[in-house]
């Protein structure tokens, strides 16, 4: 078995020694289905497609990414098992691919679990399926960026709350960033390069397009190059904190 | 090196190595994003976000230098979530329809302030704009094409209702701005449509003369339909032999035509001053040898009675209009779902129309544009010769189980039938047409109001007639890539289940309403005899001087029917109620479902995960292995 499958198996145990991963799972299917029907006013909109569902993704993961990725480092920072963990035989890689793909296993199982709401809306009527399929596909990839950012701010601090709040609001400008109101706001005052690296963090519009049913490759580039350039400072960060 | 400066050398590293990363990611995602631009995977069921390969054609053939610029206002809509939608599919088709012409078709998006110059030029080019607030603030999408030489098309308003046919519509305006002049139409007619001794020209022509350019060779004499790009052919009757060669030599030589074929053309000038007996004859269109070629026929001595869609005439002044088996009016119900020519029309009237049927060894392929309901039937068209009230033709009426085509597309490779002039022919050459089965719809009667005011006409449509003859025209004028374009599903799609659970609903209230309105009439109409009756009775009484039996009864028969009243106006309000709780019945239970009981069994599924476990198993040596190392 390779180093980063025995690393996973590790990573999954633990998070699942305590009801802590299931917790969150159960929340996030509630407050799916609350957001969906309520917030979005699903049935009474009574078009056959997961729009309103969707729609909250984005907030829905800023705060249970958040919450699972805190626990990722700070825990073990704070309980003094990362210096075991760095000195055993594996490449740094190795270890932060592995609790980055934990996390991300842990929300795909929480997204999986809101299929019985793909199943009322094939009920209610006929919708694009092809769409919904690239819904799942895009919030799983947003969910993933947010996670590799909660990741690095995890290992920054061995506090788990601290760790919490910056995930959440680094997520956050992420999410707000390609606002059109912004963008305006900061057209006259600010240089345009600053406008465009603003921009160029818009996460939404990324998300917006799988949504809608199209996977755009750009869209895909962004989601990748993002995610992997976070891995990268996580390592980054946890190398330059392993002595001193 | 002390372990400070080792610390502090270790920090600037990263501190710069994270910077590194961030700017590389900037980098990275800007480069991505313009080398990756346009590259994709559409998985939308039809494919909205990708052009048809007709349209990805039809724009790849255009000249150099059209610009189609985009009225969108863009802060309007912000609210408005249908219409952000219905844009960004707009902008995306835009981008793509760029794509596909590879630079020769420029895209520019502007957002008019209101009382700017922008706007004025939107209105200048014809665009409508929409208020959308109370206090007047107005929502602007449209689109402008324009050409180099300042020719200019546009769409005024880009209906989300029509977002099915938004790559159609840019591909017709497209088309329309790429040909050089205005299509020439050949007409070539049996009916008067340009008026004729005592009759005036008919508003159609008029429409048409707006948009094509008409020709009117004399095809038994020595004229040609060279030059034409389309045939439109009215009733033909009587063509000659070198008629009918000129017409199969256009047809086969793939010019389209729009063909007004007649069972029992009302409006035959000939005919009407034929004897009576010899009239139903000459009614009726003939192209028989040619249509047998093309592979369809027009259904002989046969016309159309439709009980559903009969429209209401009036007979004679003072009677009240019946209505007319043998003049229907369709609409969209009716209509084919995808093909952009009756797309969008509205309801279209006809008189005397005739059914077309594919013939069995045709081939060429039949593509019905309208049909008619199933309430239909077909008659003698020799009844409506001699007809002199039009429920005659209901009382006998029974109708057949099918839907019968009134107007079609017929397309494909066709023969031709004269015997030597096999020429110098591709083999089978394909055939364009639009066939429709009467031509009396071209009738002002039927569709349009037209009035003489201070020497102007101004004629007012009140039917999609004449939009039909120019949606024909305009998509067979159009290059062939236009032609083979169909329309979308589009984004809405309604829950199918909760509005069959309303239809159900309204069906059943609507029939429970009706009884307990009639019952409610006969309680009110018990009530007033009973109240008449007790106001009669005592004056008859009172000669006898006692009490009268009898009024007793008539006061609790009262008192019976009042309650009788309000039991009735309560059950009716019931039913009103019913209406809408199945559906919202529905609706609770699917909340309560995602809300309540499926994280309930989410979290059982983790309880009992949690009591079997089955945590991976390390075999001791290797973990011991892994801790000692």
């Amino acid at each position: 078995m390779s180093v980063l499958g025995a690393l996973l198996r590790r990573e999954l145990a633990s998070c699942f020694a305590t009801p802590v991963a299931w917790v969150f799972v159960v929340i996030f299917v509630t407050l799916a289905g609350l957001c969906t029907y309520y917030l979005g006013g699903f049935y009474e909109r009574g078009q056959a497609d997961l729009e309103p569902f969707f729609r909250f993704h984005p907030w829905l993961h800023l705060l249970l990414v958040s919450a699972i990725a805190m626990r990722l480092w700070a825990e073990e920072r704070r309980a003094g098992t990362l210096e075991l963990l760095l000195t055993l035989p594996i490449r740094l890689r190795d270890a932060v691919l592995a609790k980055f793909l934990a996390g991300w296993l842990i929300i795909a199982l929480a997204l999986a679990l809101t299929f019985p709401l793909w199943l009322t809306v094939n009920y209610l009527g006929e919708p694009d399926n092809g769409v919904i399929l690239s819904g799942y596909l895009g919030s799983w990839l947003l969910a993933g960026t947010f996670l590799a950012i909660g990741g690095c701010m995890s290992a920054l601090t061995s506090s788990q709350v601290i760790a919490f709040i910056l995930t959440a609001t680094v997520c956050f400008a992420y999410t707000v960033a390609g606002s059109p109101m912004l963008l305006q706001a900061l057209d006259g005052s600010v240089p345009p390069a600053l406008v465009a690296l603003v921009a160029s963090l818009a996460a939404l519009g990324h998300y917006e397009s799988m949504v809608r049913g199209v996977l755009e490759f750009r869209d895909l580039a962004w989601f990748a190059v993002t995610t992997g350039g976070w891995l990268l400072a996580t390592a980054i960060v946890i190398e330059t904190r392993k002595t001193g | 090196m002390t372990g400070l400066d080792r610390r502090l050398r270790r920090r600037l590293l990263s501190g710069s190595g994270l910077l590194l990363v961030l700017v590389g990611m900037l980098l990275a995602t800007l480069a991505l994003d313009k080398l990756l631009a346009g590259v994709r995977i559409d998985l939308t069921e039809d494919r909205l976000y990708t052009l048809s390969p007709e349209a990805r054609s039809l724009f790849a053939k255009v000249d150099p230098g059209i610009t189609l610029t985009f009225f969108y206002s863009r802060t309007q809509a912000s609210s408005l979530p249908r219409i952000r939608d219905h844009a960004r599919l707009i902008e995306q088709t835009l981008a793509n329809v760029a794509a596909a012409a590879d630079g020769r078709i420029r895209i520019e998006a502007i957002d008019p302030p209101p009382f700017s110059e922008a706007e004025d030029a939107a209105l200048l080019a014809g665009l409508h704009a929409v208020p959308v607030s109370r206090s007047g603030d107005e929502l602007w999408l449209g689109l402008v094409g324009r050409r180099a030489d300042g020719r200019q098309a546009v769409l005024p308003f880009l209906q989300p209702e029509r977002e099915h046919f938004l790559e159609y519509e840019i591909a017709r305006l497209v088309d329309e701005l790429n040909r050089e002049a205005a299509p020439r139409v050949a007409l070539v007619s049996g009916v008067e449509v340009e008026g004729g001794a005592r009759t005036p020209r008919w508003a159609v022509m008029d429409l048409l003369a707006t948009r094509f350019e008409l020709l009117r060779p004399d095809l038994n004499g020595d004229d040609s339909l060279d030059g034409a790009d389309v045939l439109l052919l009215i009733h033909p009757r009587d063509l000659t032999a070198a008629a009918r060669f000129a017409i199969e030599r256009f047809v086969l030589g793939g010019g389209p035509a729009l063909l007004l074929l007649d069972p029992h053309a009302e409006l035959d000038p000939i005919a009407d001053a034929l004897p009576f007996a010899a009239q139903t004859m000459r009614r009726s269109s003939s192209l028989d040898d040619l249509m047998r070629a093309w592979g369809v026929r027009l259904v002989p001595d046969r016309v159309l009675l439709d009980a559903a869609a009969a429209l209401s005439v009036n007979t004679s002044a003072g009677r009240t209009p019946v209505r007319h088996f043998a003049m229907p009016g369709y609409g969209p119900a009716n209509y084919a779902p995808r093909d952009a020519v009756v797309a969008g029309l509205g309801q279209i009237n006809f008189s005397t129309v005739g059914v077309l049927q594919p013939l069995p060894d045709a081939t060429t392929r039949f593509e019905p544009l309208i049909t008619s309901t199933a309430q239909s039937a077909l008659v003698d068209a020799r009844a409506l010769q001699t007809l002199g009230d039009p429920t005659s033709l209901a009382r006998d009426f029974v109708a057949d189980a099918d839907r019968h085509v009134v107007a079609a597309r017929v397309r494909g490779p066709a023969h031709s039938v004269f015997p030597d002039a096999q020429q110098a022919q591709t083999p089978a050459a394909e055939v364009e047409l639009i066939v429709i089965a009467d031509s009396d719809l071209l009738a002002d009667g039927l569709w349009v109001t037209v009035e003489t005011r201070f020497d102007q006409t101004v004629a007012t449509p009140w039917a999609s007639n004449g939009d039909l003859i120019v949606n024909a025209l305009d998509n067979l004028a159009g290059s062939p890539d236009l032609i083979g374009l169909r329309g979308r599903s589009g984004q809405l799609r309604p829950f199918t289940r909760v509005e069959a659970l309303r239809r159900d609903a309204e069906a059943s209230a609507v029939a429970r309403a009706e009884t307990l309105q009639m019952e409610l009439a006969a309680v009110d109409a018990e009530l007033d005899r009973l109240r008449h009756a007790s106001a009669d009775e005592p004056a008859g009484r009172f000669e006898d001087n006692g009490i009268d039996a009898d009024m007793e009864p008539v006061a609790a028969a009262l008192e019976r029917a009042r309650d009788q009243r309000q039991q009735l106006r309560a059950e009716l309000r019931t039913v009103q109620r019913t209406l809408t709780r199945d559906v919202e019945a529905l609706g609770t239970r699917l909340k309560v479902l995602g809300i309540v009981v499926v994280p309930l069994l989410v979290a059982a599924l983790g309880l009992c995960l949690a009591f079997f476990p089955r945590r991976p198993r390390w075999p001791r040596r290797e973990r011991s292995a892994m801790i000692d190392s």
